[in-house]
């Protein structure tokens, strides 16, 4: 009877602590603006890019003035394969660069050529540098720039039919694109 | 028998952490390259999520282990380099996050618990205590 009455508190405590974990938890795994980049609504941390195939200067800010996307994408990344398609009819509504990821030049050329290219301009990070700059996790992965070069979305994964239907389509109708 | 047994278990077991950092990332330098193992220890694998970027094999993770390499070489102080790390990822970068509103609970919850468990030993031996 004596340990019931001592045990009981102490279950009771951790089971409201349980709930409590458990209740924080699965908003940090609900909520995605906790996986949020800290970069976000923050002006690009990337001013200037080199051109996959000339290898000369892309300005990112000869884009500002209307919004426009920057997409990390890889050859090798299956997923990016998922987002082509959608990427093709993204590229209709709203400029996308492409930063090619880790990858050979032959090889994004391939892929461009079998999945399409929805890219206005493709650039190229050789050694993850640039990646790291925009706090990127792996490929693929999307951002919304706006037309101050602000970062008013990132997108981790696959640009899917519902991701674009429900994420991405809303902030371009926001942002009267 | 039984030693050879158990040198080879315990060989199975040694390497696990050792081969995250390939040869081509260590420095020459082994007093910079100390600070560099010390830094990428306090740093989170963000793909793993539970080790740090020294035990970690993933791209990201050999990734980060060389800006931080590049960055000791060119002369950044250990502060800067993290500084740098969660200006880009945030705090969830670091293994240790700082304390601050949001990681309060995350900070006190040990020392919540204990006092919690004193009242409840206090209670618990007030109430069985022969009334004499």
């Amino acid at each position: 009877m004596k340990k019931f009455i001592f045990f009981t508190p102490l279950i009771i405590i951790f089971l409201i602590l349980s709930m409590l974990l458990f209740a924080l938890l699965s908003q940090n795994i609900g909520n995605k603006k906790t996986i949020n980049s800290v970069l976000l609504n923050k002006p690009i941390p990337t001013k200037t890019l080199l051109s996959l195939n000339l290898n000369e200067p892309i300005d990112l800010e000869m884009y500002s003035g209307s919004p426009y996307l920057v997409n990390f994408f890889s050859s090798w990344c299956e997923p990016c394969k998922l987002e082509a398609s959608n990427l093709e009819k993204l590229s209709e509504r709203i400029p996308i660069i492409g930063i090619s990821y880790k990858d050979q030049k032959e090889d994004t050329y391939l892929f461009l050529d079998k999945y399409g290219n929805p890219y206005d301009e493709i650039s190229y990070d050789t050694d993850g540098n640039i990646a790291i700059n925009w706090g990127v996790y792996g490929v693929p992965e999307t951002f919304i720039i706006n037309k101050n070069g602000i970062i008013i979305l990132r997108h981790p994964g696959p640009i899917t039919t519902n991701v674009l239907k429900n994420e991405i389509i809303p902030i371009l109708d926001e942002i009267n694109l | 028998m039984r030693n050879i047994l158990l040198i080879s278990f315990v060989l199975l077991l040694s390497p696990l952490n050792v081969f995250s950092i390939e040869p081509d990332e260590i420095l020459s330098d082994s007093k910079l390259e100390n600070r560099a193992r010390n830094l990428s220890k306090g740093i989170r694998c963000l793909v793993c999520q539970n080790q740090s970027i020294d035990d970690s094999d993933s791209e990201l993770a050999k990734d980060l282990r060389k800006i931080i390499r590049i960055k000791i070489v060119e002369g950044k102080k250990d502060k800067e380099i993290n500084d740098f790390l969660v200006e880009k990822y945030g705090n969830f970068i670091l293994m240790k996050p700082p304390f601050y509103s949001e990681t309060f609970l995350l900070w006190s919850s040990p020392f919540i618990i204990v006092f919690i468990g004193f009242i409840i030993i206090f209670f618990s031996l007030k109430k069985t205590r022969p009334e004499n």
